[in-house]
């Protein structure tokens, strides 16, 4: 893949273990959009998911050197941004505040992006609006593919735990969705 | 809808999704870097002040210490000085007589059962080793004076005696000049003289000054064989600097 005429991804990213800046920052860009979508995943709003995207990428580029091109480096920039926001969330949200379903699911946001398809961002703001642990454990287990085992020790809870938190967060998202698309379909009819 | 039919919605979705960030991420990336990099390269040269400012800390505060205490025992003071004075005097004269002159100097003075003295007659005439004996014993005497605790140790013992060769045929005389043992007439004295090489001997580095007590300190962190920092380890109060070792800046005193 050529980002610009001269450089492919691997020149970029042997340019960047040295610590070359220019060669930083058309990484950063080429990536760089992608990553803010799995930031704001994990995210309450644009800004912590900003926030996380920042600690990643400095942790992406402080650590370019380990790269050793055993998968994909998308892949492994992923990683680090899930990392990143796992350590965010840890910070900010230090208790998993596991919230009745009933209390969640019983408002439903109105959202401004609400649509009859349901599009990517609308999708994107149901999962924000999730209780934070939900939020995690869902984007783990459902996105990035994290057994429940894993996700215990990422999050240091108890694989039950886990597996509850992932059913509520699945009931939630289907209610969320079903009222939208009978709204939508309301308004539409 | 199906739990997995739900991931696979979300799943799909987000693949081809994209958001662009604030310009003021990238700068703050650039900047968190920068900031990095001028800590990492600070460091090396932080640290090494960091170590000077200790040592000259632990220096002043120790060093007037040592004088107080000095001031306070004045039987430490004296006993000091006896010592160093004896491995002053403990020198043996080598003095080179005429060549047919028959000298019997060795002197011995047994009347504080300190020490004995043997005078060893050699009875070789040639010139020529003559010459050459003499150089090299002068040299074990010049040995002998330059430790004197050792020979502390021996005449702490009543029973030690110090071989002394003596050329008084060869026209060398050795004057073993031991008169100062008459300084331990004390008995306090004495008896300090005798705790000394019991309490000392076992030690490699014997400390006898407030360098030396740096030095050990600085060995057991630091194992190169060019210390950090050294110590001169003379009897003299204070501790001078004979040797520092940043890694790349060498400075040594030879001894």
């Amino acid at each position: 893949m050529f980002l610009e005429p001269k450089f492919t991804i691997q020149q970029l990213i042997d340019r960047c273990k040295t610590g070359e800046r220019k060669a930083q920052e058309l990484l950063y860009k080429q990536f760089a959009a992608k990553m803010l979508v799995v930031c704001m995943r994990y995210a309450t709003d644009r800004m912590e998911a900003e926030d996380m995207l920042q600690n990643g990428f400095i942790r992406v580029f402080q650590k370019a050197a380990d790269f050793r091109g055993d998968g994909s480096f998308e892949g492994w920039v992923r990683r680090i941004m899930v990392h990143s926001s796992i350590e965010y969330y840890r910070k900010h949200h230090k208790m998993l505040q596991v919230v009745n379903t009933d209390d969640v699911g019983n408002e439903p946001s109105v959202n401004p992006l609400a649509t009859s398809n349901l599009d990517a961002q609308v999708l994107l703001s149901l999962i924000q609006q999730l209780a934070p642990g939900y939020r995690m454990v869902f984007n783990l287990y459902a996105l990035e593919g994290y057994s429940h085992k894993e996700i215990a020790e990422m999050m240091g809870i108890s694989e039950g735990a886990s597996k509850s938190q992932l059913s509520r967060a699945r009931t939630i998202l289907k209610e969320q969705i079903a009222k939208m698309e009978g709204k939508s379909y309301g308004y539409a009819g | 809808m199906q739990g997995n039919e739900l991931d696979e919605l979300f799943r799909s979705s987000f693949d081809e999704l994209e958001i662009q960030p604030s310009a003021h991420v990238w700068t703050g990336i650039a900047n968190q870097l920068d900031a990095g990099k001028r800590k990492r390269s600070l460091m090396p040269f932080l640290s090494i002040a960091a170590g000077i400012v200790l040592a000259l800390t632990i220096g002043l505060l120790f060093m007037p210490k040592q004088i107080k205490v000095n001031k306070q025992n004045p039987l430490v003071n004296r006993i000091d000085k006896n010592t160093s004075l004896l491995t002053k005097t403990v020198p043996v004269v080598l003095t080179i007589e005429q060549p047919n002159k028959k000298t019997e100097k060795g002197v011995i003075t047994p009347a504080n059962h300190l020490a004995a003295v043997k005078v060893e007659k050699t009875n070789n005439r040639e010139n020529a080793n003559r010459t050459k004996k003499a150089k090299v014993q002068n040299e074990e005497l010049v040995k002998v004076n330059a430790e004197p605790q050792g020979v502390l140790t021996s005449r702490g013992d009543d029973l030690a005696s110090a071989v002394i060769p003596d050329h008084t045929g060869d026209e060398i005389s050795v004057k073993p000049a031991i008169h100062d043992l008459s300084l331990l007439e004390s008995k306090q004295q004495l008896a300090a003289l005798h705790a000394k090489p019991i309490t000392a001997p076992v030690k490699k580095h014997r400390i006898r000054s407030m360098g030396d007590v740096f030095n050990v300190v600085i060995a057991a962190v630091d194992k190169r064989k060019d210390k950090f920092i050294e110590f001169s380890n003379t009897d003299e109060d204070d501790a001078t600097i004979t040797g520092i070792n940043l890694g790349i800046i060498k400075v040594k005193k030879e001894k």
